[in-house]
């Protein structure tokens, strides 16, 4: 277990964070360019993930960009089918992307929603289960698959 | 003025941290419990985007941090709060330097299963 000063050199090196929401907009504007474009089922645009490359089983990010790719296209329900977490994860992360960006360039704070720790123990959980579930090949889990 | 939360160095007068993101006002006695970052979103972006198992490691720190400041225990929390970003960032470079690097191995395969 390290120790808290262990902790504390490891996580000195910091981006300025208006840099790193500048940088992320970016890195997210060119993204959505790409992915509405180009249809990761039938394009060599993207890598492969290394989890699946290396081991065969798909992680629980798999299929998080033909889902953006449908999204993007308006098709909510094909986008579900791909990868049910990222799609489910989009409000949460929009809402936290735009409070820290408002932060870091000082305009205002968003209402602070606190999170019960249940909910997060339960997300963890939800996870693990949709990992290990999406890689069953019985009937109705091959769903989860994408 | 330094940051309550992570110690860093921000301008007199701003209302949040540059770094952490945590309220630079004063801690008051009646007042809503002071904000300790938990860094969740970051832990679903890695978990997403990085394939690989750090960012669940990163969540179960933010679950940790919630806990804790629901209990009282501000520094347990701002413990927790700094493993939450420690993996979230071992995930992010992780991620990024397998996915270069088998984006290179299966160049031209025409594969994409992310």
């Amino acid at each position: 277990m390290s120790t808290d000063s262990e902790i504390r050199a490891l996580t000195r090196f910091r981006l300025s964070p208006r840099a790193g929401y500048i940088a992320l907009a970016a890195v997210g504007l060119v993204g959505v360019a790409v992915l509405y474009t180009f249809d990761p089922r039938n394009s060599g645009t993207y890598p492969i993930c290394p989890f699946l490359g290396l081991t065969g089983y798909h992680c629980p990010g798999c299929g998080t960009l033909r889902a953006l790719h449908q999204l993007l296209h308006g098709n909510v329900l094909a986008a579900l089918g791909y990868n049910p977490l990222t799609i489910l994860s989009l409000p949460f992360i929009a809402y936290s992307l735009a409070d820290g960006a408002m932060k870091a360039f000082q305009v205002k704070a968003l209402p602070r929603i606190f999170i019960p720790h249940q909910y997060i123990w339960g997300l963890f959980v939800g996870v693990v289960a949709f990992w290990v579930l999406r890689n069953v090949p019985v009937d109705p889990l091959t769903v989860l698959a994408p | 003025m330094y940051c309550p939360t992570c110690g860093s160095n921000n301008d007199d007068g701003a209302k949040f941290c540059r770094a952490c993101g945590g309220s630079l006002t004063p801690e008051t006695q009646d007042g809503p419990p002071p904000h300790v970052p938990n860094h969740l979103v970051w832990a679903i972006l890695v978990t997403i985007f990085c394939c690989l198992p750090f960012g669940i490691v990163s969540i179960v720190y933010a679950a940790q941090v919630n806990g804790f400041v629901a209990e009282g225990r501000l520094d347990s929390a701002r413990q927790a709060s700094e493993n939450a970003k420690m993996w979230a960032w071992i995930a992010f470079a992780v991620g990024l330097v397998s996915l270069g690097g088998f984006g290179v191995f299966s160049l031209g395969n025409g594969i994409n299963l992310l």
